[in-house]
C-alpha cells in the first residue's frame, strides 16, 4: 500500500452514532464500516431514515460518531479532514448556495485565499465551465438558475478545490431526467480524474449506471449489495 | 384515446396563456383535461410551465400575473375570478398537495388541529372521528395517537400522507399535487400515490419523475418550453414516444448495464423570449427540418412536431 494511487481517501471504522434520548434514542449506525479509494465510485441506497444521511455528515467532518473512528488522507491531527479536501452535494441545490451570493462568490468561496484576482477569475470560470456553464453569467444570483443550473454550480465550487472524497446525498432527485444526466455525468468524471465519490440515492437505476460499487443501508449497517 | 369524453372532464383547461409581471410568458397556450377518477401526469423539464399551469388552476399566481384562457373545474370557469370565489373553491371542489409536508403544517399544531383547518376554514367543524379515521386509511399507523403529535415527530412520508387527508378532507372533486413526492424515497413515493389515486378524485399530477408517472398516472402531457407537445395514454406515451422532445428525455433516463445517458444539447428556451416563430424545440432537436422555422407546430393527434407525422 505505498502507491499513492491506492491509498484510501478515507477510512471509517465501526461507527456508532445515536440519535435522541430516553425512550425516544434509536441507534441510527451500528458499527458502519466504509472504505473509499481514489477513483471509486459508491452508491449507497437504503429506505429513508436508515442513517444514510448521518454518515454522510460523519464522513464530511459535520458530526461526529458517537464510537468508532474516521481516517481522512490527507487528514489533520484533531481528526478531521483537511480543509477542501472534502466537498458535498446535497438534494437541494439552490439551498446549499448562498442565495445573496453571486455564482462567481460561491464557486470560489473553497479556492485558496493565496490566490491572485485574475487566478480566482481563471479558476471559476473553469470551474463553470467544467460544468458546462461556460456561458452563464458568473455575477447572477441562484434565484435566476433552474435546479439543474444550480446544481451543476454546486458541483463547480465542489470540484474547484480539487477535492479528494466528494460526497454526494440525492444529487439527481429533484432533477428532470437531462439535468440528472448531466449530474452523473459530472460525477464519473470526478471519479476518472481520482476523486472517491460517495452517492447517496434512491434512484436504483442510476446507482446502478454509475458506481463501482453498490451498498445497501439497513439498520445502521452497510452491506454489499452489488 | 387521450382526453375524458367532452363533458365529464372535472378539470377543463383551454388555451391557457400566463404571463408573469416581470414580462416571463411561461404559459403559451395550454389545453388539458382531466376526468373524474382520472390521473394526469404534467410532466417536462424544470422552467416548462409546469408549476405555473399548477398555480393558475389553483388561483395562487403572484400578483400581477396576467391571464388569458379558460380553466373549468366543474364546469366552472376560474379564469377572471374574484379571490373570494377562489377560496370558496379551494378545499372545497380543489385540494392541493405541495412538495414539502414540513412546510405544509404549522409546527406549533398538532397534526390533527392543523387537518382540522381545512373544516375551519369554511366554518364548519370536523366530524367526530373523521381525523384518525382519513388517517388510518392513508396508512399511517396509530393514527388517534399520531394526530395528537406535532409534525416535527412524524416521518416525511406519513406527514405527506396526512397532507393528503388535509387535501381531500372535504371530498374536492380535483386534487392538484405539484411534485408531492420529490422529498420521499422509491418505496414511500409509490405508496403516497396509490393513496392519492384511491380518493377518487381527479389528480393533475405535477412531477420531472418519468418513471413515476409511467406508474401512477392514466395520460401524460408532456410540457416544453409554455406549451403541451405530446399527450397520450401513459403506457404508450412513456414507453412509445413521439415527440422527438420526449423520445429525449426518457433517453436521458440511466439504464443498469448501459453506458451513462446523454443529456439534451443546450438550455430550455427563456420564458422571457418573445413570441415563437418557430418549434422552440428545435435548436436542441435530433430530427429538426428546414419547415420547423416555419410554425410552431400544432397538436396533431396529441403531438406537436411535423417531423413526427
Amino acid at each position: 500500500m505505498t502507491d499513492p494511487s491506492t491509498e484510501p481517501v478515507v477510512v471509517a471504522r465501526d461507527l456508532w452514532r445515536t440519535h435522541g434520548r430516553g425512550p425516544r434514542a434509536h441507534d441510527v449506525l451500528r458499527g458502519t464500516e466504509l472504505t473509499a479509494l481514489p477513483g471509486e465510485i459508491i452508491g449507497i441506497v437504503g429506505r429513508s431514515g436508515c442513517g444514510k444521511s448521518t454518515l454522510l455528515r460523519i464522513l464530511a467532518g459535520l458530526e461526529r460518531p458517537d464510537r468508532g473512528s474516521v481516517f481522512w488522507n490527507p487528514g489533520t491531527r484533531a481528526g478531521r479532514p483537511a480543509p477542501g479536501s472534502v466537498a458535498a452535494v446535497f438534494q437541494d441545490a439552490a439551498g446549499s448556495l448562498d442565495p445573496n451570493w453571486s455564482i462567481a462568490r460561491s464557486v470560489a468561496e473553497p479556492l485558496a485565499r493565496r490566490l491572485t484576482r485574475q487566478a480566482r477569475r481563471a479558476a471559476v470560470l473553469e470551474a463553470l465551465r467544467s460544468v458546462g456553464l461556460g456561458d452563464l453569467d458568473p455575477s447572477l444570483r441562484p434565484a435566476r438558475l433552474s435546479g439543474g443550473q444550480c446544481q451543476r454550480v454546486a458541483l463547480a465550487r465542489a470540484f474547484a478545490a480539487r477535492p479528494g472524497l466528494l460526497l454526494a446525498d440525492e444529487p439527481t432527485s429533484a432533477l428532470d431526467a437531462s439535468a440528472a444526466a448531466a449530474i452523473l455525468r459530472l460525477l464519473r468524471r470526478a471519479a476518472d480524474s481520482g476523486t472517491a465519490v460517495v452517492l447517496v440515492t434512491h434512484d436504483r437505476d442510476a446507482a446502478a449506471a454509475l458506481t463501482t460499487r453498490l451498498l445497501g443501508m439497513s439498520d445502521g449497517v452497510l452491506t454489499h449489495i452489488g | 384515446m387521450s382526453g375524458p369524453r367532452a363533458g365529464t372532464a372535472e378539470l377543463d383547461v383551454g388555451g391557457l396563456r400566463v404571463t408573469y409581471r416581470n414580462g416571463a410568458a411561461a404559459v403559451r397556450g395550454v389545453d388539458l383535461a382531466v376526468g373524474a377518477g382520472e390521473v394526469l401526469g404534467l410532466v417536462g423539464e424544470s422552467g416548462s410551465g409546469k408549476s405555473t399551469v399548477a398555480r393558475a388552476v389553483l388561483g395562487l399566481l403572484p400578483r400581477g400575473a396576467a391571464v388569458t384562457g379558460n380553466i373549468r373545474v366543474g364546469g366552472r370557469e376560474l379564469v377572471g375570478a374574484d379571490p373570494r370565489a377562489w377560496r370558496a373553491v379551494r378545499g372545497d371542489v380543489i385540494g392541493y398537495v405541495g412538495q414539502d409536508p414540513f412546510a405544509a403544517f404549522d409546527p406549533r399544531l398538532k397534526v390533527g388541529a392543523s387537518i382540522a383547518e381545512a373544516w375551519r376554514a369554511k366554518g364548519r367543524t370536523p366530524p367526530a372521528g373523521a381525523i384518525p379515521e382519513r388517517l388510518a386509511a392513508l396508512g399511517v399507523p396509530d393514527a388517534d395517537a399520531a394526530a395528537r403529535r406535532r409534525p416535527h415527530t412524524w416521518s416525511g412520508g406519513m406527514l405527506q400522507r396526512a397532507a393528503i387527508a388535509a387535501a381531500t378532507a372535504l371530498a374536492p372533486t380535483l386534487v392538484v399535487a405539484d411534485e408531492p413526492t420529490s422529498a420521499l424515497d422509491a418505496g414511500l413515493a409509490d405508496a403516497t400515490l396509490a393513496h392519492l389515486r384511491a380518493t377518487g378524485a381527479a389528480v393533475l399530477l405535477i412531477t420531472h419523475d418519468l418513471r413515476l408517472a409511467a406508474r401512477h398516472t392514466d395520460r401524460v402531457a408532456v410540457m416544453y418550453a409554455g406549451r403541451i407537445v405530446e399527450t397520450g395514454d401513459s403506457g404508450e406515451a412513456l414507453s412509445r414516444p413521439r415527440h422527438p422532445y420526449t423520445q429525449a428525455l426518457l433517453a436521458a433516463l440511466p439504464r443498469p448495464g448501459h453506458p451513462l445517458p446523454e443529456p439534451l444539447p443546450g438550455e430550455p428556451p427563456s420564458p422571457r423570449r418573445g413570441a415563437d416563430a418557430g418549434c422552440p424545440f428545435a435548436p436542441r432537436c435530433r430530427r429538426v427540418r428546414a419547415e420547423c422555422s416555419d410554425d410552431v407546430p400544432a397538436p396533431i393527434d396529441g403531438v406537436a412536431c411535423v417531423a413526427a407525422r
